[in-house]
């Protein structure tokens, strides 16, 4: 008391000092769980943010520089004068030409599904040369019989430098082999999550090879010439992407050449799909961290002021004004939580530079990391007015302590409903404690509904995708397949070739495949014709005929069509209008694609040639990679794929990552959250625990009763949590989703997606708890007696 | 007293919390069956005294044995197992865990040390409640009963077990009158049914209801007075123990 007389003789300033350091040293460890939290949360939210804009401008300044236009053509073949036409067209500011050679290769045994574009390096074009750490060297001079290519090929095809590539480019003595000389930075094909892969090479090379696709006999040519068309729109166009597009076509015969179109945009979305995932997922559970720190301050900071209670009404009953004091806890608490946003902030960039750098050979480019500084400005004060005002609200009870009520104590009106029993004492004695302090168990039932439920949507997510990936093959397939083969000329035995595959598994079902090019209401897509509708994954409405066609949500969204709408669609000059029978899924090209039948697309394309693809679904799916392997290397002239694509495995990589990455984090907090709820407890029973001892029960039955607390708790918290997440996790993730071009998510029971959530956290929280319990170890009976004067 | 057995004995017992030596080599016997009751002054070390013989604090010094074992570093298990089935304690404030309604602070004593079946502890527990008068209490918590109803739960707790030795700290030294004989009422029947207790108080009329006073000053046990000749003779025992006292200048 006197302490407090001399206090209050104080000026304002040095006695709110005095307070200030007082509660410090009362409340540290509090604060520095708190501090932890935010810090963690901070590192999380501003890292992810940082690495998520970085890579978008990064991407987007390197195909800038690239000289990737507003969208650009692959065109097949070279026809003088066809950029000058295009340039000629109004809306354009100008057309950038680049040849290339498309061709097929095989890389340490591997074969692409796709073919290779080979491009000269002559500097016209500023390509970046890059070690496969992503460190940019100077520009060399390509050597003749070397390569250059896109680190993502390491992770790919795991290719080094001194590998060697081979192309085909023609069936009879046609295979270039090139050794690879280093890395460059391809800023729009260089993702893993593109297989069309660019190759830079020496001119010498390049006529070469010019020369053995001219002089090869028209059935054995393999590899074709062709050209990137890079175009921009003029700064006054008033056009639309869509508008824009249809203005060139419609001026120039570029359908007539073009192999497939992308949009910046799209590129942009491929190319960041790896980082856009994990981003978005860092940042959605920064948002589940900052709810646990809201709940966990706000279950501290109860705590503490209903600890200081009486301390607090002697100070009142002195005279100091309950602002004052309240001013000291939202001081401290206010301070070190703007000293963990700020913190986490400072390091963020250094963090996302390292994930950066991690994540080269998936992104194919090392992405230069910058700190966003407005929206991360913008961000930080908006979480600190959150919290701002979070802390004056909780701590608007200091202003209501009422001295005397407080010190003079009240009675309560407890009433307590569970039984206690000898059997399982310690489990009685917990839910006893937890019916009788309720309120103190509420945050902790909170944080395990929001980590549950953000856990399990990640393990749904898990489930979904399938060990191998199997979701996402799915959803970017046509069709369900084990394997594919097309052949390019009429030489290819299929039959001999089934009777292989048969060899491996017996085929359960086969039917055809062809991908063409078409415009659809004059914007061009990838049209997909199977001679059996049946295998198109519908969504929505029914299957295509002759007279109709499927089209994608992403379809549906852009040229703004429902089904029964009429569309019209136009391939190799012929148009012809067809219906809408319904909504199908297929993400391949991010969605902008079209499902036709034989019978419809024969009305306006050339279904001769060898277009077909021939899809075989596997009595024993398990074999179709040693079939695939057998066939890549006993026949040429064909393409075998199965229903996968290689940058597929990066992604179910980058999954079982973020799913570790996830669980570690939430680990960190569970036991930061534990160490701070359950210090507030136990300082709170200190009295309790201390008359169980002396009743003989030991402090090993104590901490299991206390840990089981955290578990009961927990456990009703992660129910349902995870019931939550059954009903509303299809949905958020479908929405998501549906933005990369995956209309339709369903993911399914599995004990991993669904059953370790219920079981990490709750566990964590149990472990955390019983370990954390050890201090009952240091209650000593003695402290019933402190009191006394002896 | 060479015909009693030695429950508990304590040789060269010392206590220091840092320069502060509290208990300065004591050496006492409790027997089996005695009341044996420690007087003194505020601050002559009578709690730390019980606390140490009891195994709740340990001595800085000196060696302390139950029933012939040494118990001075006993193990928090073996102590544990003591406080479970030989001791029983009453405190000067109640100290009944607050989440526990009267009758379940009884009766979780019973429970834990495990010699009884539930049914028995339950049993025993109705039984403590009517001898204690809190039949009316008992679905209560602490914190919602008088500082009389809480005191006489907590004997019931500490004597449902049938302790050996039943220790008890100042019970009375918050209650009013009507209290304090009650609870003083309730040791008296513990000791009677054949229960040793050592009671620390420095209320003569609470002494009174022991066989052997023994008076401490500055951790020092300056004398013994044994009031079993005067048994059934109240004005006598009053008198013999005032004088005693009167030799401490109490």
């Amino acid at each position: 008391m006197r302490k407090n007389q001399i206090l209050l003789k104080e000026p304002v300033l040095p006695r709110t000092a005095m307070l200030l350091k007082a509660t410090w040293k009362k409340q540290r460890e509090s604060i520095c769980g708190i501090f932890l939290l935010v810090l963690v949360l901070s590192l999380c939210l501003f890292s992810s943010l940082t690495l998520y804009v970085s890579g978008k401008n990064s991407v987007e300044a390197e195909m800038d520089y690239l000289g990737f236009g507003d969208f650009t053509i692959w065109i097949n073949g070279e026809r003088e004068g066809l950029a000058e036409e295009i340039e000629d067209v109004s809306d354009v500011e100008k057309v950038i030409h680049q040849p290339l050679i498309y061709a097929g290769y095989e890389v340490n045994g591997g074969y692409s599904d796709n073919e290779g574009q080979l491009i000269v390096y002559d500097g016209s074009i500023p390509y970046r040369f890059i070690t496969a750490e992503g460190k940019e060297l100077s520009a060399p001079e390509i050597a003749q019989g070397t390569v250059y290519i896109s680190p993502a090929m390491r992770a790919s095809f795991d290719v080094e430098t001194g590998d060697t590539i081979q192309f085909e480019l023609s069936r009879k003595d046609g295979i270039v082999s090139l050794t690879v000389a280093g890395y460059f930075a391809d800023g729009f094909m260089g993702s893993s999550m593109i297989d069309m892969k660019s190759f830079l090479i020496n001119g010498e090379d390049y006529a070469a090879m010019q020369e053995v696709i001219s002089t090869a006999a028209k059935v054995d040519v393999l590899g074709r010439e062709g050209a990137m068309l890079h175009i921009f729109q003029g700064l006054g166009s008033s056009l639309s992407a869509l508008d824009f597009q249809r203005a060139i076509q419609d001026g120039s015969d570029v359908l007539l050449y073009t192999e497939f179109t992308y949009k910046k945009e799209s590129i942009l979305d491929y190319m960041l799909l790896l980082q856009n995932i994990l981003c978005g997922f860092l940042i959605a559970f920064s948002v589940v961290l900052f709810i646990v720190c809201i709940v966990v301050t706000g279950h501290s900071l109860s705590a503490v002021v209903e600890q200081d209670k009486k301390d607090m009404a002697v100070l009142k009953t002195l005279g100091m004004p309950g602002k004052e004091i309240r001013n000291v806890y939202l001081m401290l608490y206010g301070g070190v939580i703007l000293t963990g946003l700020i913190l986490g902030l400072s390091f963020a960039e250094w963090i996302a530079g390292g994930l950066a750098r991690g994540m080269v050979s998936s992104t194919g480019m090392l992405i230069t990391v910058k700190l966003p500084f407005l929206l991360s400005l913008l961000l930080l004060m908006a979480l600190v007015l959150l919290f701002a005002v979070f802390l004056i609200l909780r701590t608007g009870k200091i202003l209501l302590v009422a001295p005397m009520e407080t010190i003079g104590g009240t009675a309560g009106g407890k009433q307590v409903r569970t039984v206690i029993r000898q059997r399982f004492l310690e489990w009685h004695i917990a839910l006893r404690e937890l019916s009788y302090a309720k309120k103190n168990y509420i945050a902790l039932f909170l944080i395990a509904v929001f980590l549950t439920v953000f856990l399990a949507v990640i393990g749904r997510m898990g489930t979904w995708l399938g060990p191998n990936g199997e979701g996402l093959m799915n959803a970017f397939s046509v069709a369900d397949h084990d394997l594919g083969v097309q052949p390019f000329n009429r030489d290819v035995p299929m039959d001999e070739i089934e009777r292989i595959i048969e060899w491996y598994s017996p085929v359960q079902e086969t039917y055809e495949l062809a991908m063409e090019s078409v415009t659809v209401n004059g914007q061009i897509y990838e049209a997909n014709i199977l001679n059996d509708t049946d295998w198109f994954h519908i969504l929505r409405g029914r299957v295509c005929d002759g007279d109709s066609v499927l089209i994608t949500d992403t379809v549906a969204n852009e040229l703004e069509l429902s089904i029964g709408d009429t569309v019209r669609v136009a391939a190799n000059g012929r148009t012809e209008n067809y219906q809408v029978s319904g909504i199908y899924q297929c993400a391949n090209g991010m969605g902008s694609n079209i499902g036709m039948s034989l019978e419809g697309y024969s009305k306006i394309g050339d279904i001769t040639g060898y277009i077909w693809c021939y899809h075989y679904i596997l009595e024993n799916g398990n074999v179709r990679d040693y079939a695939m392997n057998y066939l890549q290397k006993h026949y040429r002239g064909i393409d075998v794929h199965t229903n996968s694509w290689s940058g597929l495995d990066g992604i179910v990589l980058m999954m079982h990552v973020l799913i570790v990455i996830i669980y570690l984090i939430a680990a960190v907090f569970i036991m930061i959250s534990v160490a701070l709820i359950s210090g507030k407890l136990l300082q709170a029973e200190t009295g309790n625990m201390a008359v169980y001892k002396s009743m003989g029960l030991s402090t090993a039955r104590l901490r299991l009763s206390f840990a089981l607390r955290f578990l009961a708790v927990v456990m009703t918290g992660a129910v349902i949590g995870l019931l939550v997440s059954v009903v509303f996790a299809d949905g958020l993730i479908g929405r998501v989703f549906r933005s990369f071009g995956i209309g339709d998510f369903h993911s399914g029971f599995s004990m991993m997606g669904t059953f370790l959530p219920l079981a990490a956290i709750p566990l964590l929280f149990f472990l955390f708890a019983w370990a954390f319990s050890a201090r009952l170890k240091q209650v000593s009976i003695v402290t019933l007696i402190t009191e006394n004067d002896d | 007293m060479e015909n009693k057995d030695v429950i508990l004995s304590g040789k060269e017992i010392t206590k220091s919390y840092g320069d502060n030596t509290v208990l300065q080599g004591i050496s006492l016997e409790l027997y089996a069956g005695d009341f044996t009751v420690i007087m003194g002054a505020s601050g002559s070390g009578k709690s730390t005294l019980l606390y140490v013989l009891s195994g709740m604090d340990k001595p800085s010094g000196g060696k302390l044995c139950y029933r012939g074992q040494d118990i001075t570093n006993a193990s928090e298990k073996e102590l544990t197992k003591l406080r479970a089935e030989d001791f029983g304690f009453v405190f000067q404030r109640t100290h009944l865990v607050s989440s526990l309604t009267l009758k379940e602070n009884i009766c979780m004593a019973g429970l834990i040390c495990g010699s009884m079946s539930e049914k028995e502890v339950k049993e025993k527990t109705d039984m403590l409640i009517l001898q204690m008068h809190l039949k009316k209490a008992k679905d209560r918590l602490p914190a919602q009963v008088s500082g009389g109803e809480a005191q006489r739960a907590a004997v019931a707790r500490a004597v449902i077990t049938k302790p050996v030795l039943l220790f008890a700290d100042e019970p009375t030294g918050a209650l009013n009158k009507a209290n304090t004989e009650e609870v003083l009422d309730l040791l008296t029947m513990a000791h009677t049914e054949g229960q040793s207790v050592l009671l620390v108080t420095h209320d003569r009329d609470a002494a009174l209801r022991g066989n052997r006073i023994l008076y401490l000053e500055d951790g020092i046990i300056m004398g013994e007075l044994m009031l079993e000749p005067y048994l059934g003779r109240k004005k006598e025992r009053e008198q013999k123990l005032a004088s005693w006292l009167e030799g401490f200048r109490w």
